[in-house]
């Protein structure tokens, strides 16, 4: 039983209880005991465990693998978003990584992986239909052209850059010209702003990405077709 | 010469650092596609580098070196210490019938690689080949390469060196082990945003400057403080990257998000170097 309990314990995947894992070990460990046979000169580890790792990962992959390991990663990119808009206000500054994981009681890597997933997940959710299809040029950019604020006109940021602006959203301009040009921070611009920190971090991410896309291809960026 | 997509990756023994072995293997896996196999090469990869934090160096600081290589269906992985050799591992305590420490890691990394390879390294040391077929094969970009040499990067270049070669397999490593380095260092999740902006924007620019196919970076962690290297660039190619207009947005950018940004002369071209310090908080106004 040790283990079996050992191998759930390496095994363990985002929010998949270590108790179930177990217990799904243990079967694959009674069904080694059941198979194996001293005779043929191997220790009975060196059996069981892949009979064990075979049999959490059909586990895995049968029971719950396509629905659970995305809702996983999304519940602690949730419970990450969470923790940092209650301790950023508890502490009126910006926590680390590791006072998340502490106050979700997880491990930092853990905390990383739910931030990343939520960067995937949380996209989407802001202008949505804007970033669903943030591959494809043409669409994506044809609605922010219109609500071209002219107060963005002077941001003093670059020619090529400037001229690329047009291609982001209001929301985006805001948050660079905020970062980059008035030098606030992440927290502060998210304060300023009414979103969350990693709202922001994620609309710079987007914005910055678009502009090295347009960069690529100047005579797009200097002359916005409709 | 030239070999399959290569990304080397260094670091010393401390039991931390197997985290940032897993960051870069997760920073590679969207890139290349093989998300569907990242957990079970993270465990197996995990598993070899845990050895070699416990049972290569006999309570001394060494080398851990991970190679990986992408093949046209199989990844392989190569986990190589600089210690005690494979003979001396054996009688060391554990299951000696598996030859490497204690035997639960190793049946765990056999269990998920398709194959593993054990190996004496020259003059003292041992190596671990482990191969994953893919699922689906992967995207791999057009031209193979030779990774740059980590002789570029400064002798002591800090926590963890990465070379990646072609360059343009480095975005999502760089930016994932920016993000764990930050992470370690206790930046706050803001600066931490920071430095994933960072590496976004110097793997999305610097390209074009790199004096070869391939790229190096160092990241020293301090506390509360990153020290980045880049490169090799080739000559000229650091004052460049900052120069106000020269590339679309860098400049600005590396401006605002690092700072002491210099270039680090080498024997053949150059390498850039910054640092990023997790700032003391601001008091913002309450409301």
């Amino acid at each position: 039983m040790p283990l079996a309990r050992s191998l759930a314990r390496r095994y363990q995947r985002s929010s998949e209880p270590l108790e179930d894992l177990v217990q799904v070990a243990a079967l694959g460990l009674l069904k080694a005991i059941d198979r194996f046979d001293p005779e043929r000169g191997t220790s009975f580890a060196s059996f069981a465990v892949p009979t064990i790792l075979g049999e959490l990962r059909r586990y895995f992959r049968d029971c719950c693998w396509a629905v659970h390991v995305p809702r996983g990663a999304q519940e602690h990119a949730l419970q990450v978003e969470a923790a940092q808009r209650e301790l950023s206000r508890e502490q009126r500054r910006a926590p680390t990584v590791g006072e998340i994981a502490q106050y979700l009681e997880l491990d930092t890597e853990q905390v990383l992986d739910g931030m990343q997933a939520g960067d995937a997940y949380g996209a989407v959710s802001l202008d949505a239909p804007r970033s669903a299809d943030a591959g494809e040029d043409g669409e994506t950019y044809a609605d922010s052209l219109g609500d071209f604020d002219k107060q963005y006109a002077v941001v003093e940021y670059r020619a090529t850059i400037t001229g690329a602006l047009v291609h982001l959203t209001a929301k985006e301009r805001e948050v660079l010209q905020l970062r980059f040009t008035e030098e606030l921070t992440q927290s502060e611009i998210a304060e300023r702003i009414g979103v969350s920190q990693m709202q922001v971090s994620r609309l710079l991410r987007r914005a910055l990405e678009q502009l090295r896309i347009l960069a690529r291809a100047p005579a797009a960026a200097a002359e916005p077709s409709d | 010469m030239t070999g399959p997509p290569t990304v080397r990756v260094a670091v010393s023994n401390h039991p931390d650092n197997v985290a940032l072995v897993r960051a870069v293997l997760a920073g590679l896996a969207p890139v290349v596609g093989f998300d569907d196999a990242l957990d079970d090469v993270k465990a197996a990869v995990s598993e070899a580098c845990n050895n070699v934090v416990t049972h290569a160096y006999d309570g001394d600081e060494g080398p851990l070196e991970v190679d990986i290589h992408l093949l046209r269906e199989e990844l392989e992985v190569v986990v190589r210490d600089r210690g005690v050799g494979l003979s001396a591992r054996a009688t060391e305590g554990g299951d000696s019938s598996q030859g490497l420490g204690s035997g639960l890691g190793f049946s765990v990394m056999e269990a998920l690689a398709d194959q593993l390879e054990l190996r004496p390294v020259e003059p003292g040391g041992t190596e671990v080949a482990m191969s994953f077929r893919l699922r689906a094969p992967p995207a791999l970009p057009e031209m193979p390469g030779d990774p740059p040499g980590f002789e570029s990067l400064r002798e002591d270049a800090g926590t963890i060196q990465v070379a990646v070669s072609p360059a343009s397999l480095g975005a999502g490593v760089f930016a994932r082990l920016m993000s764990a380095a930050a992470a370690r260092a206790g930046f706050s999740i803001d600066r931490l945003s920071d430095a994933q902006l960072l590496a976004d924007s110097l793997t999305g620019h610097v390209e074009p400057l790199l004096s070869g196919s391939g790229v190096c970076f160092g990241i020293g962690v301090g506390e509360r403080s990153l020290e980045i290297e880049l490169g090799p660039l080739r000559q000229g190619g650091a004052r460049i990257a900052v120069a106000d207009s020269a590339i679309a947005d860098l400049g600005p950018l590396i401006e605002t998000l690092a700072e002491e940004i210099d270039a680090s002369p080498r024997s053949e071209g150059e390498m850039l170097a910054m640092v990023m310090r997790d700032r003391p908080p601001r008091r913002t106004p309450a409301g």
